[in-house]
């Protein structure tokens, strides 16, 4: 699949998934322990699922095993030491990428013990019992082979020391492994340049959660640094993970110099940034970043180059002449490596034009929710409600969300929306389908509904009955609900209630004043949904009262465009009934377009298009996407509001309603 | 199995002592605070107390609403308020809001009741709403009676279903006729009722609706009655009765109604003639009654009323004081004009309404009156049928 990205506007907060680092040696760690251990939060990802696995099979009795690492390298090495130890035969299979990158550390250490291994290129096979000794190994290759015997002197209770030649590079990574060890009860303790396990206590604590990751984390650092908005949460502060000094290279906004030897998954990202600094950037120690899921210094001076980033290697490092923007229209590969694909996303919010992030799915591998949490942070996201396949099309390039009333099952209106069509044609233009499904159902309606959902499950939903939760609750699929009842939304404490449930999205009333819509984002920093232009349903009736009334009254008109009149009232108020009862809308047209700037954090800017013409609909979002994107002033858009000859109100923009007794005049 | 709840509204407190009396297993009333009928006189603090105090009394429960959509404002004192509610003896709040659900399942012992304005009309919502905290849920009055025993079948939650009194034409909660028409907030205890006004229809701009008959979005009252053995059956746990700003005659009228014809299906396991029935709660109702949606759609005779609100046909005219079982003198507070020399119906608790025919009427200083004009004046007359404090008379 690839991703596309036009406009970009963060504005929130993102919380990354847990650390794949520490997620791989928690899991590591509670084969040292007698008791079972809970880790908490492990992190959602390929590599992660490889270890989970690898740890039940090494678990088994049998003394010829198969451990298929996929495409994790972590798993690989951290593992093949206790692997090795504890079975006769031992293959290690996966993909061919993980066989390519160094295993040399290993290799050496069972030549030394004269047992016997083939290589292949998907493919590690031991056929032999490793040995408990005194270990050797040099410093500077990865530190996972160094995690991976201390792993192994734990499990045995071996006094074995390991003793590194040359300096250590990734010291944090060890420092990881070592804080680890220490939460399941080994202690190690570093004498020169040996490690050696000094103590065995029972274990303190039976449950871990997993700090947050630094690595993933950074994409998002590096985009707030650029664009401001963007607050990443419950990043833990005393971390030893060496990519948390991503905070202090961001620190100054300006270009910098940075050695990346301990913090090299930080490399993909670091050169983005560097691109989109006005000024040269220098950044150092790069050269393992050959070594990574691709090469990453090939992959990614390749693809920045595409968009004229002024980028030069040398030796070990690379100097960066960035500048504030680019533009144009670019396809960048991913080269099957997550790091790669997140960094040019972050790099694309920087490009005026369309770019195309090819095979995001690429990002599964560390940080599957990357591209759902970035959506997440985009706001102001044009949405307008769908009736027909003609709006969708003709609406097209000015709309990043369409909100598809799906007949039948929407709040209002019997519409011949083919649902499938409409959205295989957001999927083609880049816009984002919302089905909605915001009628309230009854019990004998629920399986209707319920297969519906489960049927396009994969997309977001609007609802308005709370029952339906249920039903996403169950499937995990909370995160695709915008609660869109917003008659009932008015003050921050419900929407934060609802938030709090997990939901994507929740509507707020159009019946509060904007101060308080701001307000109850301020308290909550909730995702909301918001309706700036366009019809409001006032009433909402089961009852069929139209055709009662004609029966009743023997009347013979038809249904079609229907208002009604109060006496004392001077405007028309339409009317509508289809089978699922009677639909009463305001007079008047909401447009809230002067308020439009104070609206930024508004995460769904909603357009109700119902009884508009498509090109009045056309009009109206250009109009209010010029304003958003201040290429026209707000007085030139009201003007051009004025000029559409619609009745427009701001409604309750301004003043709240009342309600209590002595203010009621009778 | 637990006996089903008769639940009561009362709009102070001597409707709230007439509800009890005449045998609501529980009433429901509005406090000063987010309560969404602000037209009724709600209850402060210490009258919550002594009604609930009463209530406990003869072993009954008072329900306090907290059923508006708050607004900003709204959720100042939120917690004091509800800890005054408390300690007042309250059983249960009833709310819509899942920000007062969850208080008060968090810092009180009290019960949380989903109002209707939350529109549950599935057993997943009732499931939703339970995972929140709630205790019961009030069902949305767009429930069939097969909806009802279905989700009543499929959930563990108490339910409480509407059997009596007027109705929202639109989904409960969901209206904004009058926050638009008229800048009072509905959801607030504002409700202008603009349902109920007379509209014209008008296609393309031109009259089209019959002069000789107005249109109007409002809907029949609901009247329920026959589909109590059926709620029993199902498990309901509580038949609501609405009004809060209702008088205490519709309250005492249509309470001591249901409670005997709950009472007669426990005994007897069926209903005799439901016909007695109706016809007793027509002397409290003044709007025409439907089914709602009992027994699924309507039919426009169903449901179009003439719109004209008709009064009750039973002029209630006074509240026994005390009856002289020497004397056989009985003395009333008067409620409205009423002269001597007739057939009088009464009205007491647990009873069928019977009648008593009278002769002179007296004042309290024993002189004979023709009529008794004054509002609350006391009015002696002899009758050999004993009466009993707190009967009605009509």
């Amino acid at each position: 699949m690839d991703k596309i990205i036009t406009t970009y506007k963060p504005i929130g907060s993102v919380k990354v998934n847990a650390s794949k680092s520490y997620g791989h040696r928690y899991l590591i760690a509670s084969l040292l322990c007698d008791e079972n251990i809970n880790i908490n939060n492990l992190p959602n990802s390929e590599d992660i699922f490889a270890t989970k696995e690898a740890i039940n099979i090494i678990k088994s009795k049998q003394e010829s095993i198969t451990i298929n690492v996929n495409q994790s390298g972590s798993t690989l090495r951290m593992l093949l030491p206790i692997a090795c130890y504890t079975h006769k035969h031992v293959k290690f299979a996966g993909d061919k990428s993980i066989f390519v990158r160094p295993l040399n550390v290993y290799e050496n250490l069972l030549n030394k013990q004269g047992i016997k291994f083939i290589k292949n290129d998907d493919s590690f096979e031991v056929f032999d019992s490793l040995k408990i000794v005194d270990y050797e190994i040099d410093g500077d290759v990865s530190s996972q082979f160094i995690s991976g015997l201390l792993f192994l002197l734990a499990f045995a209770k071996s006094k074995n020391s390991i003793k590194i030649n040359k300096s250590i590079v990734s010291n944090n990574y060890i420092d990881m492994t070592l804080k680890v060890l220490n939460d399941v009860g080994y202690t190690f303790k570093k004498d020169h340049n040996s490690y050696k396990l000094v103590d065995i206590s029972p274990i303190k604590q039976k449950s871990f959660d997993i700090e947050l990751d630094y690595s993933n984390a950074s994409n998002f650092i590096v985009l707030n640094a650029l664009k401001e908005n963007v607050k990443v949460n419950d990043l833990p502060s005393d971390s030893l993970q060496g990519d948390k000094v991503i905070l202090d290279i961001v620190k100054s906004k300006k270009p910098f110099n940075v050695d990346i030897v301990n913090s090299i998954d930080l490399g993909p990202i670091l050169f983005v940034y560097a691109s989109c600094l006005n000024g040269v950037s220098h950044i150092s120690g790069i050269s393992r970043l050959q070594d990574k899921e691709s090469n990453r210094l090939l992959a990614m001076t390749n693809e920045l180059s595409k968009a004229g980033v002024d980028i030069k290697v040398q030796g070990d490092g690379v100097t960066i002449n960035g500048k504030s923007s680019y533009e144009g229209d670019y396809v960048f590969e991913t080269y099957n490596d997550h790091r790669v694909a997140m960094a040019l996303t972050i790099f694309s919010t920087m490009i005026k034009g369309r770019s195309t992030i090819k095979n995001i799915e690429c990002v599964n591998k560390s940080y599957p929710n990357f591209f759902k949490d970035f959506d997440n942070l985009n706001s102001n996201k044009m949405t307008l409600s769908i009736y027909k396949q003609s709006t969708l099309e003709e609406c097209s390039s000015l709309i990043d969300v369409a909100y598809l009333n799906v007949p039948k099952y929407s709040y209002v209106y019997e519409n011949d929306l083919d649902i499938d069509k409409a959205i295989k044609y957001c999927l083609n233009h880049n816009i984002e389908p919302i089905l909605t499904i915001t009628r309230v159902y009854l019990e004998n309606e629920v399986e209707d509904i319920k297969s519906f959902i489960n049927k396009y499950k994969d997309y977001k939903f609007a609802i308005s009955d709370l029952g339906l939760l249920e039903i996403f609750k169950e499937s995990g699929l909370i995160n695709n609900v915008i609660y869109d009842s917003p008659i009932m939304m008015c003050n921050s404490s419900d929407l934060g209630l609802y938030a709090s449930l997990g939901v994507n999205a929740v509507s707020m009333s159009n019946e509060i004043p904007i101060s308080d819509i701001i307000n109850a984002y301020r308290i909550t920093s909730s995702n909301i949904f918001y309706q700036v232009f366009g019809r409001k349903l006032m009433f909402y009736s089961r009852r069929k009262l139209l055709s009662l009334y004609k029966e009743h009254s023997s009347s013979s008109f038809s249904l079609d465009n229907l208002s009604l009149r109060e006496e004392k009232r001077n405007y028309e108020i339409p009317i509508y009934e289809n089978e699922y009862g009677l639909y009463c809308f305001r007079h008047y047209h909401i447009s809230l377009l002067k308020e439009i700037h104070n609206l930024r954090f508004i995460k769904y800017i909603f357009f109700e298009s119902l009884t508009l013409t498509d090109e009045i609909i056309k009009e109206v979002l250009t109009i209010y996407r010029n304003a958003i994107d201040k290429q026209i002033s707000i007085e030139q858009g009201l003007e051009s509001i004025s000029k559409l000859d619609l009745e427009i109100d701001d409604g309750f923009a301004y003043s709240d309603t009342i309600h209590q007794k002595e203010k009621i005049v009778q | 199995m637990k006996r089903i709840e008769l639940l009561s509204p009362a709009g102070d407190l001597e409707r709230l002592k007439y509800a009890i009396r005449y045998g609501a297993d529980a009433v429901y009333i509005g406090g000063k605070h987010l309560s969404l009928r602000s037209m009724a006189s709600n209850f402060t603090i210490s009258d919550i107390k002594e009604g609930c105090d009463f209530a406990h009394k003869h072993n009954a429960k008072v329900y306090v609403t907290c059923n508006i959509v708050m607004h900003e404002e709204d959720l100042n004192n939120l917690v004091d308020y509800l800890k005054d509610l408390e300690d007042a003896g309250v059983d249960a709040v009833i709310a819509s809001s899942p920000t007062i659900i969850k208080l008060v399942k968090e810092v009180t012992k009290m019960e949380a009741h989903v109002s209707t304005q939350q529109s549950v009309t599935n057993s997943l919502g009732v499931k939703f709403f339970a995972s929140l905290g709630a205790d019961r849920v009030v069902l949305a009055r767009e429930c069939s009676i097969d909806n009802i025993k279905e989700i009543a079948s499929k959930t563990n939650t108490e339910l409480e279903v509407f059997v009596e009194g007027a109705m929202c034409a639109g989904v409960s909660g969901r209206c904004m006729l009058s926050n638009i028409m008229t800048n009072r907030d509905a959801n607030r205890g504002g409700c202008a009722q603009s349902c109920r006004w007379n509209y014209d229809i008008l296609q393309n701009g031109q009259k089209i609706s019959n002069n000789s008959f107005d249109f109007s979005l409002a809907s029949a009252d609901l009247n329920a009655i026959e589909f109590i053995p059926q709620l029993i059956d199902a498990g309901v746990a509580s038949l609501k009765v609405e009004g809060r700003m209702k008088s205490l005659h519709y309250i005492a009228t249509i309470i001591n109604t249901y409670r005997r014809c709950i009472d007669e299906y426990y005994q007897n396991k069926s209903i005799h003639d439901f016909n007695v029935y109706k016809n007793n709660l027509s002397k409290g109702e003044n709007r025409e009654v439907s089914h709602g949606f009992f027994k699924g759609a309507l039919t426009p005779n169903e449901e179009i009323y003439n719109h004209g609100i008709s009064q009750p046909n039973h002029d209630f005219v006074g509240i026994v004081l005390d009856y002289d079982n020497n004397t056989n003198i009985v003395t009333i507070e008067q409620r409205n004009v009423f002269s001597g020399n007739r057939e009088i119906e009464v009205l007491s608790p647990y009873m069928s309404p019977y009648k008593v025919k009278i002769k002179a009427i007296y004042d309290k200083d024993g002189n004979v009156i023709e009529s008794a004009r004054n509002a609350q004046m006391i009015v002696r007359f002899y009758s050999e049928t004993p009466l009993k404090e707190f009967d009605l008379i009509r």
